[in-house]
């Protein structure tokens, strides 16, 4: 795995170099509660104002740069301050109303600092409608946000050089200055105020809190000289590593306002030199807490990642990896549909290894998510919408190969499909984040929410088939030994479904009698998945005893999967209450409405059209 | 049907392996005796969890304990010939008001250092067994030598106070106006061992507690 | 017979099956919807899963799947998934109906350092009673759903309560000052409350009643009113006041305003909300009533911090503008420059220090601040036309200090030592009028300036060398000072002095104390659509014997509110939960929220118990946390459910839950276990069969 992982990512890197910050990719940063490599931190940082993680290339003119990648502009704005860009359409505003509402262009979607700063001055709060008041609220943190890039570390140490001056003309000793400063001036303080950007160094006071790199310039007073000293160190690293790191930022800060501020006397090579000399000195550092705990909870630890971690997080975020497994999925689903038409064996062989290749990246996702986060990938949205296609295809191979029916293949890589492009279109959070505090037991994440989760992949292909179903029937006007074959792998999809969603709800009622102390309660999450298993369990006892045939499955597996859907997320975005919820969203109702809409028409339609044409010869 | 039998395998596995963490019962806790003129009418008032290997030192029993710089008890550590000293004080009040802030403790202790380097201290809130205040970490130079200094400065909350100051006899009084007092445990020592025995030293701070409950308003 | 056979296989048969699946299914439909709209679980509940035709649909199930299951007897091997998954069925709704006869489920409130053995059954009703003198309190408890009239009678007391009136909903407030459209002070007559809102009334205000708060003071004006703008009622007395008067001003909120004014104004103010206190005295631990107190100040003084600020301004616009300064002044002033030091802060800075260490000269026994010591050391106080002087008025000052301290009247005093002068002070004296109180300050100034009149006439002194410079500096310049006049006090001018008042409280005998009761008003309103937000309102008549008295309680959720004394004080009432005793006490040692590096976002929940089983005594320790439950050997099981005060700056609070299932691991649990056997059986071998 680690060495996959470092084949690909020197793969990589060779061909897509081009800033000389490219080296500083892979160092640790703390970033929004987890420390991460530092171009995701980047690419992260830029998103929550941009909403987009590098910069267009089109407005590179208006961020004075050419190099649209977020790392070397948290560099640039690290070391020169937001002054640069205060003119750039850096914020990203999406709601018309509010965009309306600040009096600006409706027609841009990215707004300068200065711009906005002026906007939201002007703006009353009390008249804001109040569901876009967090919106507003949002926007103004954000812009707080970018104001507190700017480096305050030499102004506040001039201010205490001031301050030491004025306390020794009063002819106050030494230690009552040294006392005074700590008092009014706290060291602590200092530290945490440095700078909110490349947060890169280990307080040695504050386990698991990390201080800017501007840190780095603060002055404290000593006490024996009387004098502004450099400040010892702060870190958790040796004496010697943080020496190394002080210097090789000294130099690197200097060449840097060299290179920023575009002097062409600055020698590249040299430069880069630096650069990798510092990110050598941290990374070397870093060696000693790699790994190691840095929070330790009751049974339980968080632990700062290992240096392959970081790569493998900088590596995620590069690759496309779930944009090529769409269009290996899509490709495969041509390729079958194809083999259907022309009845050539081998074309189907090929569409199975694109399917295969693509299922492979797939299962990269969830690999790399699994080794950088440490746990199950099934805690928020993102990570189910990923989750649940891929154990359809994994079902549609399985029963392929146990059944040599494409058809499975087929209804797989539909649902696989559509719910990957559901994924691209929508906006719902990507990031490698912590998992909340409910949810940290990987004992219970693997066996409720990877059996319950599982069960709504394996039932929409079982919606799927439903769907073909009808439509052959449709088309033919007739059953046949297909549309029975199909029939019975919507009753087997079926049964793995119901048998992995009840025994998983009840694992859950488990779950929560250990979290919250009761078992059951009827919370909108565990009502959806009871309701669910109900309509699955009434077609079932249909079927088995010959109230319904296969017609009826095929049309009870498309109901199912509606049921599922509102449990998977009607709860959280339409009813929008409950314990489960982990992260409620906005908007999207509308589409889902559509969907069920569409899938009631299609199910009337087909079903008119068969039951209205079908051959009078009847199904025994 | 081979992957029937891995699916029920898999079914009771999952099913059989929940299980609770086992319980510790109370490893014995020594108990310390609060603040009095003479050794015989010294209530037992605190306990807290120390290492076996620590050495324990009381005052003598006819020592007068009312000077509030005499320690109440005290812990030595003994580590290649140096040695670090833990020592608990109470600091018994009338009024909720005749309190002196854990701040003002602290900056006491922060003058006790001929030089103090900012960089390694710090103080910190704390709360535990009903006390709230302040962790004080210092590092710099006392007596001529690197030292470093754990000290808690911890008051009961104003509510329990007020709880403690309800006392129904003169008996409950004089037990209450023990429990209701201030309490410090201050650690001192070599830099170099202190840092060694840092994480023990906190969770025997963090051990120490009221022998009785404090009651509950209801 | 034949009808009761269809029954039964009707009972047992597929469309009852779907039907009451299906009919299950909705009603959970409906249930999410109105929870969804309501945000309310318990009104969801009340219509849905709480409502009888749902428990109804369940015992439908219970037969069913028991008739279905009989109906195929004699059993058969291929019955056998069948059977395990409906009879795993029947024992999970087996379980689910005996922990809800018999199992026990609350919520315990924690501190740390404190301990408790009760659990508290949310959304029940009980009312709390202790009689005084008793050292256990009684527990009435109500029915959920509560109908009027109830009584419940306790025989074993005599304590009869009976319900007479009950509101779903309603707001708690507090009376005060005010109660019934009467201002009420412990030891007056009430006074009825004066509106305002007639124009008539509030162009005339009249004080409605005058008061004596004491000996040796003056009258006090009581206004009593009700305005809908408290402020302007205020400015509109402050501008007709007087003589010394107190204002209660209750405005639309119910919030009392007092605000006490002098001959000059405005004085003091506080208000009193009625929803919470700062602080409230109980007496008798509640038995005797509760009340809040004011303290009003009788005198104000002057704001040092505004005074000081004039002053530096005014010093400083003097300094900037090249004004001409006193001498002394000029003195400092250069001092000051040699030294690089504000002039005018420094100077200000003696002043205040001079003021507050008292003496008419800065006396020797004070030590002066570091920053001024410096300005003394390097003062020039020997330059000949005033050094003789200040030495001098040093001198005198050494030598009849004393004797000033001592009480004694400075003419006395002077003639005692015979003072050269007494003839032309004596006369400079009939001169003046002094009024008795700083007659001997006028004096000692009178004093001062023969001295300095005198002064070249006046040999030298020789001092001790030995004295601190700067010490002695300080005497003698706040003798050079007092030729000019220039004290702190003397210089602040009178009106400047009234403006800038601050009511003065430090001073024994300096307030008077005003107290009243507080009493609990209820105030019904419509209930909510979150039934989980109402706080129903009971009013409750209690008897005993002869005496009876009615009371109105809201309802205390956290059972940790006040308790109303009734009866004469001989019970304290609250409204609250029902609580029972489980026989386990736990103590809370340390609670801890920790939280991810770098985010408020929490990692993990955990808390540090001691629990003790009262039964043996037996304790262990015990850290709970979310995912990890304790759980006793005789099945209580207590989860940690909430903290207050996440952070480490104050003692926390916990909520845990405490539950007693006995069914759970010989129902609920193993049913749960061969249902899901059973499905995968069904799934095993059924599909394959056909």
């Amino acid at each position: 795995m680690r060495y996959l992982i470092l084949c690909i990512y020197l793969f990589i890197t060779i061909f897509l170099d081009a800033s000389p910050f490219d080296g500083t990719k892979d160092l640790p940063v703390a970033f929004q509660g987890r420390f991460r490599s530092l171009d995701p931190a980047a690419r992260l940082w830029l998103y929550d104002f941009y909403h987009v993680q590098h910069l267009k290339k089109d407005q590179l003119i208006s961020f004075k740069t050419n190099d649209p990648s977020a790392l070397e502009l948290l560099w640039r704005l690290h070391f020169m301050g937001h002054a640069l860009i205060d003119n750039a359409p850096l914020f990203w505003i999406h709601y018309a109303v509010v965009k309306d509402l600040l009096g600006l262009d409706i027609k841009e979607s990215r707004f300068s600092y200065n711009e906005l700063n002026q906007a939201l001055s002007k703006v009353n709060l009390s008249h804001v409608d109040p569901s876009y008041i967090d919106d507003v609220n949002q926007l103004s943190q954000s812009i707080k946000n970018f104001y507190a890039i700017d480096n305050r570390v030499t102004q506040s140490n001039s201010l205490l050089a001031a301050l030491i001056k004025q306390k020794q003309a009063s002819g106050i000793d030494k230690r009552a200055i040294s006392d005074a400063i700590e008092n009014k001036f706290p060291l602590s303080s200092r530290l945490r105020h440095a700078g909110t950007t490349l947060k890169m160094l280990p307080s040695k006071k504050h386990e698991g809190e990390w201080l800017s790199l501007h840190a780095l310039h603060i002055k404290s007073y000593d006490p024996v000289s009387g004098e502004l000293a450099p400040i010892g160190n702060f870190t958790s690293f040796s004496d010697v590593h943080f020496q190394g790191i002080q210097v090789a930022y000294d130099d690197l800060s200097s060449l840097a306002t060299r290179y920023f501020t575009n002097d062409n006397s600055l020698n590249a090579e040299e430069f880069q030199l630096a650069i990798n000399r510092f990110a050598n000195k941290i990374l070397t550092a870093y060696q000693s807490l790699e790994g190691t705990a840095y929070i330790e909870a009751m049974g339980k630890s968080l632990y700062y990642p290992t240096l392959n971690q970081l790569k493998a997080e900088s590596l995620y975020y590069q690759l496309p990896l779930i944009e090529i497994s769409i269009l290996g999925y899509g490709l495969a689903l041509i390729l079958f549909l194809i083999a259907f038409t022309t009845k050539n064996k081998n074309i189907t062989t090929f569409g199975f290894i694109a399917l295969i290749l693509a299922f492979i990246l797939h299962t990269l996702v969830l690999i790399l998510r699994c080794y950088i986060l440490q746990r199950p990938p099934v805690s928020n949205m993102f990570e189910t919408v990923v989750y649940v296609p891929w154990i359809a295809i994994l079902v549609g191979i399985i029963m392929n190969r146990i059944s040599r029916n494409e058809w499975l293949l087929i209804a797989s890589s539909l649902a696989a499909l559509a719910l990957l492009i559901l994924l691209k279109l929508t906006d719902v959070d990507a990031r490698l984040e912590n998992v909340q505090a409910v949810l940290d037991s990987q004992y219970w994440l693997i066996v409720h929410v990877l059996m319950v989760v599982g069960s709504y992949g394996i039932f929409i292909v079982c919606g799927m088939l439903g769907h073909l179903y009808l439509l052959i029937c449709c088309l033919n006007k007739t059953e046949s030994s297909l549309t029975q074959f199909m029939a019975k792998c919507i009753l087997h999809t079926m049964y793995i479904g119901v048998a992995l969603l009840i025994p998983g709800t009840i694992l859950g009622g488990v779950w929560a009698a250990q979290s919250w102390g009761r078992f059951w309660d009827w919370d909108p999450k565990e009502s959806w998945a009871f309701i669910s298993a109900c309509v699955y369990v009434i077609i079932i006892h249909a079927y088995t005893f010959r109230k319904i045939y296969d017609l009826g499955l095929a049309i009870g597996s498309i109901i199912g999967l509606m049921a599922i859907s509102f449990t998977w997320y009607g709860v959280n975005y339409i009813l929008g209450t409950g314990l489960h919820s982990y992260g409620f969203g906005r908007g999207g109702e509308i589409y889902y409405f559509g969907y069920l809409l569409g899938e009631t028409l299609f199910l009337g339609i087909t079903t008119g059209i068969y039951l209205f044409f079908k051959s009078p010869k009847k199904y025994s | 049907m081979n992957m029937r039998i891995l699916t029920a395998l898999a079914a009771l596995a999952l099913l059989t392996s929940c299980g609770d963490s086992r319980d510790q019962s109370i490893s014995p806790m020594q108990s310390i005796m609060g603040r009095a003129n003479t050794g015989i009418s010294r209530p037992q008032i605190y306990r807290v969890r120390a290492s076996d290997s620590w050495v324990r030192r009381d005052p003598l029993p006819n020592e007068n304990l009312l000077d509030t710089t005499k320690a109440l008890c005290e812990y030595i550590i003994v580590e290649d010939r140096e040695i670090i000293r833990i020592a608990i004080h109470n600091f018994p009040s009338r009024k909720l008001e005749d309190r002196v802030p854990a701040e003002a403790q602290v900056s006491r202790w922060r003058r006790q250092f001929e030089s103090l380097n900012p960089e390694d201290s710090q103080s910190t809130p704390q709360a535990f067994s009903g006390y709230s205040g302040l962790l004080f970490e210092g590092v710099g130079i006392m007596h001529g030598k690197p030292t470093m200094v754990l000290g808690w400065a911890m008051q009961i909350s104003p509510e329990h106070y007020l709880m403690l100051s309800r006392a129904k006899s003169s008996d409950e009084e004089s037990l209450f106006a023990q429990m209701r007092g201030d309490v410090t445990i201050k650690a001192v020592g070599p830099k170099n061992i202190m840092e060694k025995y840092k994480r023990q030293i906190a969770s025997f701070a963090k051990s120490f507690e009221l022998i009785e409950e404090i009651p509950l308003r209801t | 017979m034949k009808i009761l056979s269809k029954l039964y296989h009707f009972l047992g048969g597929i469309y009852f099956t779907i039907v009451l699946i299906g009919s299950v299914a909705l009603f959970v439909i409906a249930g999410t919807i109105v929870e969804s709209q309501t945000h309310s679980h318990l009104y969801a509940a009340k219509w849905t899963y709480g409502n009888p035709v749902f428990a109804l649909l369940l015992w439908g199930f219970f037969i069913n799947i028991l008739f279905s299951a009989t109906r195929r007897w004699p059993f058969q091997v291929k019955h056998v998934p069948f059977l395990t998954t409906h009879f795993g069925l029947l024992m999970v709704l087996g379980g689910a109906l005996i922990k809800s006869y018999v199992g026990q489920q609350g919520t315990m409130n924690l501190i740390e350092g404190s301990a408790s053995d009760r659990i508290y059954e949310i959304n029940t009703h009980a009312i709390f009673a202790e009689k005084r003198g008793e050292s256990s309190p009684r527990l009435y408890t109500l029915p959920s759903h509560l109908t009027h009239p109830l009584e419940i009678a306790d025989d074993h007391d005599g304590l009869q309560l009976s319900l007479l009136a009950y509101t779903p909903h309603s707001t708690q407030k507090f009376a005060t000052w005010v109660k019934d459209n009467f201002l009420t002070v412990d030891g007056w007559e009430p006074i009825p409350i004066k509106d305002t809102s007639d124009p008539v009334t509030f162009d005339q205000l009249q004080p409605q009643i005058t008061v004596n708060p004491g000996e040796g003071s003056e009258s006090w004006e009581i206004y009593a009113l009700r305005s809908r703008d408290a402020e302007a009622c205020v400015d509109k007395l402050s501008k007709n006041i007087k003589m010394p008067s107190l204002s209660f001003i209750e405005d639309k909120e119910g919030s009392v305003h007092i605000h006490a004014f002098d001959r000059h104004g405005p004085l003091w103010n506080q208000i009193f909300t009625c929803q919470n206190f700062q602080s409230l005295y109980a007496y008798d631990d509640g038995f005797g009533g509760y009340a809040v107190q004011v303290d009003i100040p009788k005198v104000a003084v002057p704001n040092m911090e505004i005074i000081i600020a004039q002053l530096s301004q005014e010093l400083n616009e003097a300094v900037v503008g090249n004004a001409l300064l006193a001498p002394p002044l000029q003195i400092f002033q250069k001092s000051c420059q040699s030294l690089n030091i504000d002039f005018v802060k420094t100077f200000v800075n003696f002043l205040v220090q001079w003021d507050e260490a008292g003496g008419w000269l800065f006396p020797s026994s004070v030590k002066l601040s570091s920053d001024l010591t410096p300005v003394f050391q390097n003062l020039d106080m020997s330059q000949d036309d005033i050094a003789p002087a200040c030495q001098w008025t040093v001198r005198l000052f050494d030598q009849i200090g004393p004797d000033l301290q001592r009480g004694d009247d400075i003419m006395k005093v002077l003639r005692k030592r015979k003072w050269p002068l007494m003839a032309s002070l004596e006369e400079m004296i009939a001169q003046h009028n002094f009024n008795a109180e700083d007659r001997t300050h006028q004096i000692l100034s009178l004093l001062t300036q023969q001295i300095f009149s005198t002064a070249s006439m006046l040999p030298s002194i020789e001092f001790d060398l030995l004295i601190d410079p700067a010490k002695e500096n300080v005497r003698l310049y706040s003798a050079y000072l007092r030729a000019y006049d220039i004290h702190l006090r003397s210089i602040i001018s009178p009106s400047f002095a009234t403006a800038s008042r601050v009511a003065d409280t430090s001073a024994p005998n300096s307030t008077f104390t005003l107290e009243t009761s507080v009493v609990p008003i209820g105030t019904p309103l419509p209930p909510e659509k979150k039934l989980e937000d109402n706080v129903p309102l009971i009013t409750v008549q209690a008897k005993r014997g002869p005496i009876k008295q009615t009371i109105t309680l809201a309802y205390d959720r956290s059972a940790a509110g006040l308790k109303w004394p009734i009866l004469n004080g001989q019970y304290l009432l609250r409204f609250q939960p029902k609580y029972s005793h489980i026989p386990y006490r736990v103590r809370l040692r340390q609670a801890r929220q920790i939280n991810y590096a770098h985010s408020g976002q929490p990692y993990s929940y955990e808390s540090d118990l001691i629990i003790t089983d009262q039964r043996n005594g037996k304790s262990i320790e015990k850290t709970i946390s979310m995912n990890h439950v304790h759980e006793t050997h005789d099945g209580y099981r207590f989860y940690l459910s909430n903290m207050a005060l996440a952070n480490e700056s104050g003692v926390k609070r916990v909520q845990l839950v405490v539950n007693h299932d006995p069914a759970k691991y010989w129902l609920t649990y193993p049913g749960a276990i061969i249902m899901c056997c059973g499905i995968v059986l069904l799934f095993s071998l059924r599909p394959y069969k056909k």
